[in-house]
């Protein structure tokens, strides 16, 4: 890709402090990173190294000591913060480790929530595809608590895509699961890449998982240490 | 079975993708044979050279229900040599250890790649158990030697 081509996340000098004086913390040191259309990235590093924190950044919930971040066209130090809440609720989705749904609604209810909030007529319709997209259409009358840990993750994922989002944001989504579940989730997140280009940036600590990623990307101590690109899924036959 | 069964039901379930050699088989059976494991009969066929059928003996069955049983030794893991770099690198002038984790690292995801690759399309097509263990292996053994050489990272690191 050309440099001066726009990419999907441009993270540039990013330093992040936390507290001041004795119990001042530099989660992040200095970060470049860029990420391109359709990519899949995965952050890891020893814990305390500022991966959820970069996370966090680029997910614009929470803003940068210094440097810029972009995500896509948006520059999210310029914007304000009525569109700084519209940039994270259309363009951004997140999963998190623990899954948030809301335990009194269904799947679908769930899932249909970023829609109706966005003031979006035929949120249920929509919610639907989106279930079916994640191979949950016959559980969408379920309460999370009559789903597996699996199936709420997967939930939470259709939630994540159901604005089309620009990013998908992963803090260790596999965390709370077990390897069958996990697996699975990875399974689902790969194809997402492969047969959407759907953009994820996700922070795992498990290596297996991690592998499915198309680019690896080791924090330690607030800076980008080692990156490495991965052979293609399907691409070495 | 005959030796040619013999080999192709070993290549089909229990040590897929990696073809053993007629030599080996026959060298095999008659090595068992000589010790009392196996015992064959001779079939005679009208259209093709007369063929052994091979089978347990009782001291066979025995043995191989005691084997079994017995817990295994533990692999020589070639991988092993990771840690003899590592302690060596620790000693050696102009030699970084952290150097060798990001290279045993960047290696070993390669292979785990390849390995949930070959798993992935493999769980596709709904292969069979044994094939299933071995690629599991795979994917675990590569998993735990990564988590391993995190850890290395963090004691030398400590050390520094």
């Amino acid at each position: 890709m050309a440099s001066n081509e726009k990419a999907a996340i441009e993270v540039r000098d990013v330093t992040k402090v936390f507290g001041s004086g004795e119990a001042r913390v530099e989660a992040l040191a200095g970060v470049n990173l860029r990420v391109a259309h359709g990519e899949f990235v995965a952050i890891m590093g020893p814990s305390g190294s500022g991966k959820s924190t970069l996370l966090h950044l680029i997910g614009a919930l929470d803003l940068p000591t210094s440097g810029s971040i972009r995500v896509g066209a948006d520059d999210l130090s310029t914007l304000d913060d009525n569109r700084l809440t519209l940039l994270r609720r259309r363009r951004i989705g997140f999963v998190f480790q623990a899954f948030n749904l809301l335990d009194v609604l269904t799947a679908e209810e769930n899932v249909a929530l970023p829609l109706e909030v966005d003031g979006q007529a035929d949120a249920l319709a929509a919610a639907a595809e989106a279930l079916a997209q994640v191979g949950l259409a016959h559980r969408r009358a379920h309460l999370p608590g009559q789903l597996s840990g699996g199936e709420q993750q997967r939930v939470a994922i259709a939630r994540a895509l159901v604005m089309n989002p620009l990013l998908l944001l992963a803090d260790e989504p596999t965390g709370n699961l077990d390897s069958n579940h996990g697996d699975q989730v990875m399974a689902l997140l790969r194809s997402l890449a492969d047969e959407r280009g759907q953009t994820i940036v996700m922070v795992t600590h498990h290596p297996g998982h991690a592998a499915l990623a198309d680019r690896l990307v080791r924090l330690r101590d607030g800076r980008v240490v080692e990156e490495q690109v991965l052979a293609r899924i399907g691409e070495k036959e | 079975m005959h030796g040619y069964e013999l080999k192709a039901a070993c290549e089909e379930e229990l040590v897929p993708a990696s073809p053993l050699n007629f030599g080996q088989v026959y060298m095999t059976l008659d090595r068992l044979r000589r010790d009392g494991l196996v015992a064959h009969e001779v079939v005679t066929q009208s259209e093709r050279p007369d063929k052994k059928v091979y089978a347990l003996t009782p001291a066979g069955h025995r043995q191989l229900h005691e084997w079994l049983q017995t817990p295994s030794p533990p692999q020589t893991d070639p991988r092993h040599e990771t840690a003899l770099k590592l302690v060596l690198a620790r000693r050696l002038a102009g030699a970084d250890p952290l150097q060798v984790v990001a290279a045993e690292r960047r290696a070993a995801f390669e292979r785990l790649r390849e390995a949930s690759q070959d798993r992935t399309r493999a769980r596709k097509e709904k292969p069979p158990l044994a094939t299933m263990l071995f690629l599991d292996l795979a994917v675990l053994q590569l998993e735990a030697f990564l988590k391993w050489l995190d850890h290395c990272e963090e004691l030398l690191r400590k050390e520094k």
